[in-house]
């Protein structure tokens, strides 16, 4: 079975309650010392070298997603789909839902990291082992 | 008239939109080609640039357009009766709004995910960029004072609002806090916030709150209206961490929680329309339908600002141009449902057409309150909860989308005028305080201005409002259809909505420039002249572009764009 990677991390972007009347994103996200999402920027920015470590790796061997935790609509149907994929038991389940934050790695429906991006080395070899394992 | 109905009738035809018409525009005028490279791939760097899949990129690019918007639109719309307001929004969805949000997505794709602001001034012309500026500043101007006028009403309305909304703000801080500095997973911070809300919804009737009528020569509804805006201006000016970003966790819960809880209502309870299909019995003062409705009613039917979604993010993240269909055109379609609530809400949650008309007794007058009182008879009738809960939760649910965008809009309108303080060279425009306090200022002027001493009859200001962002609207149709001309394709389909547009905010501006001057209502009547000269010169530009671009067509041969 495809090992299925979830990258959760939010976008650069206001994303509630102004969609029609004034939100801060595109050419709105201000300039120098008025630049938004300094933060955002800064956790968008580190994921992409681990990003590209993984898709260039295992091409579509791997089902890499990237969902905005704001997405609930999506994050939560997707997160639900993979325990029932990967058979995860109800607890790590629930573990999963309660540990989501704005910058985790879910694996198989397991989160494998939080707070901070993994080494892109130890998650390829990690996902090399599960796949593997799963062959 | 059952309301079931008219929810089948809308649905329905939002389905058969989808099914239909979004298919030959796909296929025919746009031919999205999904062998097509799009930058999310050509350009792909987990970044900014990834690709998505199409189900996942729906919830984003939809929670990202739903707002208050399609609420007071329709609220206000449907003093002209149900039907109008109900054809504008299920007609204007399917042929100009689907149109347009998938266009705008489209063109965004085709120009290496470039926004609508940068492709505008390809299309238009350098003055273009200014032009934006300018509208977007205006808009946000409109909206401010709309809202802040809005949300006082609501809470003059209803003090059972009070506490539930204020008490939201402390929410937010502490999930901030608790997610963005101390890494908590936000999952269940936003859940027992969204809990906190709900008692407080719960508890609200029992701590209403109310200002004196009168301190310092102020009506209450005035006390409001500044305090509201102080609140703004305080947290436009505080890291987004700590207010802004949370706020999209309670938000976001709330949409889902609310279209979900009102259309359970709806199917429960069947209940009848009592609002007449057109009236003619309009209060005195009413402007007429035409042009006014298909300004009232911008998002819902068409927005403009949808088009800065579609091209700021979303196309950044478009897997394969084919997608462009469900997220662009099925997007569309849920502001529309958004949309229908509003006008199901004020017209079938009154037991009689008495009741009906007591409220809509005057334009713009009734509309927020018709929907709070109206959504929350059928809520509590349909599903059995306590009438005074959902009086407060529905109008909690309205106030905290527009303190939310009031937050975003002086914020907005602070960066647009340090960046004029750059561009002109006024050094003291760079300050923040200084901006924000212009941004306040203009605001509270307009607010005002529009709405006299109490600033209780500023929903005037409406009308313009959408005028404003249909004319944004009318820039990504232009846009899109100088694409269409380049590839040589069909035009009817945007050049149709396009002149639409164009003519009715030139109509309604003209008509509102006559009444604004009849009412010697100054301020209001130099917004129009600007917004009037703004909507003049997209028209030329449109029709300037469009010469140019078939001219060089007709040169370069059908196609060569491609």
């Amino acid at each position: 079975m495809t090992p299925s990677v979830i990258f959760v991390r939010e976008w650069e972007q206001q994303m509630s309650s102004s969609g029609c009347c004034g939100r801060l994103q595109g050419d709105l996200l201000g300039t120098g010392k008025n630049r938004v999402f300094v933060e955002r920027r800064r956790i968008m920015e580190a994921m992409g070298p681990l990003y590209q470590t993984i898709k260039t790796r295992f091409g579509p061997k791997v089902d890499v997603t990237v969902i905005d935790p704001r997405n609930l609509v999506s994050l939560i149907p997707r997160l639900i789909g993979d325990f029932f994929r990967y058979r995860v038991s109800p607890s790590q389940a629930f573990a999963t839902l309660s540990g989501v934050s704005t910058q985790t790695v879910i694996v198989n429906g397991r989160i494998y990291a939080r707070g901070a991006w993994p080494n892109p080395n130890v998650l390829v070899a990690d996902l090399m082992r599960l796949s593997r394992r799963s062959a | 008239m059952n309301a079931i109905v008219l929810v089948v009738i809308g649905l329905g035809a939002f389905a058969v939109g989808y099914l239909v018409y979004s298919r030959f525009i796909s296929e025919r005028i746009y031919k999205l080609d999904p062998d097509f490279q799009t930058p999310s791939h050509a350009m792909e760097d987990g970044v900014d640039f990834v690709p998505t899949n199409k189900f996942v990129l729906w919830g984003h690019h939809f929670t990202s357009v739903a707002g208050a918007a399609p609420i007071i639109g329709p609220a206000i719309a449907v003093i002209w009766g149900w039907l109008p307001a109900f054809l504008w929004v299920v007609f204007g969805t399917i042929f100009f709004a689907g149109v347009h949000d998938a266009g705008a997505i489209w063109a965004s794709v085709r120009n290496k995910a470039r926004s609508v602001g940068a492709l505008t001034a390809d299309v238009v012309g350098p003055r273009a960029r200014s032009l934006f500026m300018i509208v977007i500043f205006l808009l946000l101007l409109m909206v401010n004072a709309v809202f802040g006028v809005a949300i006082a009403k609501l809470f003059i309305s209803f003090p059972s609002s009070v506490v539930p909304s204020w008490s939201a703000i402390v929410v937010a801080l502490i999930i901030g806090y608790l997610i963005y500095r101390r890494g908590v997973g936000l999952l269940w911070p936003s859940i027992i916030g969204v809990a906190v809300l709900y008692f407080t919804i719960y508890i609200g009737d029992s701590v209403p709150m109310q200002l004196p009528d009168q301190m310092f020569g102020l009506a209450a509804n005035a006390q409001w209206i500044i305090l509201l805006f102080v609140y703004a201006a305080i947290a436009s000016l505080l890291p987004v961490w700590m207010l802004l970003q949370p706020r999209d966790y309670i938000n976001g819960l709330q949409l889902f929680v609310g279209l979900g809880v009102f259309y359970l209502a709806v199917i429960v309870l069947a209940p009848d329309v009592v609002a007449p299909a057109i009236n003619d019995a309009v209060p005195d003062g009413t402007p007429p339908i035409v042009p006014l409705l298909f300004v009232t009613i911008a998002c819902g039917a068409i927005s403009g600002f949808h088009g800065l979604v579609a091209s700021g993010t979303t196309s950044k993240q478009l897997d394969k141009e084919t997608d462009v269909r469900f997220v662009g055109y099925f997007g569309a379609l849920g502001e529309g449902a958004l949309a229908l609530v509003a006008i199901i809400a004020t017209t079938a949650g009154f037991a009689t057409l008495g009741e009906w008309q007591d409220i809509y007794n005057k334009f713009g007058g009734g509309s927020l309150t018709a929907f709070v009182n109206g959504g929350a008879n059928i809520v509590s009738e349909g599903l059995g909860f306590p009438r005074e809960f959902s009086v407060t939760l529905f109008t909690v649910m309205a106030i905290l989308f527009a303190g939310t965008t009031m937050d975003t809009g002086v914020r907005l309108q602070r960066y647009i005028i340090q960046e004029w303080g750059t561009i002109y060279s006024l050094p003291i425009l760079n300050n923040n305080a200084v901006a924000t306090l212009l941004a306040v200022g203009a605001c509270l002027a307009l607010a005002f201005g529009a709405g006299g001493p109490t600033g209780a009859g500023g929903l005037i200001i409406w009308p313009l409002f959408g005028t404003t962002n249909q004319l944004l609207a009318g820039l990504t149709l232009l846009v899109i259809t100088v694409m269409l001309v380049k590839f040589a394709r069909p035009v009817w389909y945007t050049i149709v909505p396009l002149t639409f547009l164009l003519a009715m905010t030139i109509l309604a501006l003209l008509f509102q420039l006559w009444e604004f001057y009849t009412q010697a209502k100054w301020l209001l009547l130099c917004l129009d002249v600007v917004i009037l000269v703004a909507a003049i010169f997209v028209a030329l530009e449109a029709v300037s572009a469009f010469m140019r671009e078939r001219k060089q067509a007709m040169l370069t041969g059908p196609g060569a764009a491609e």
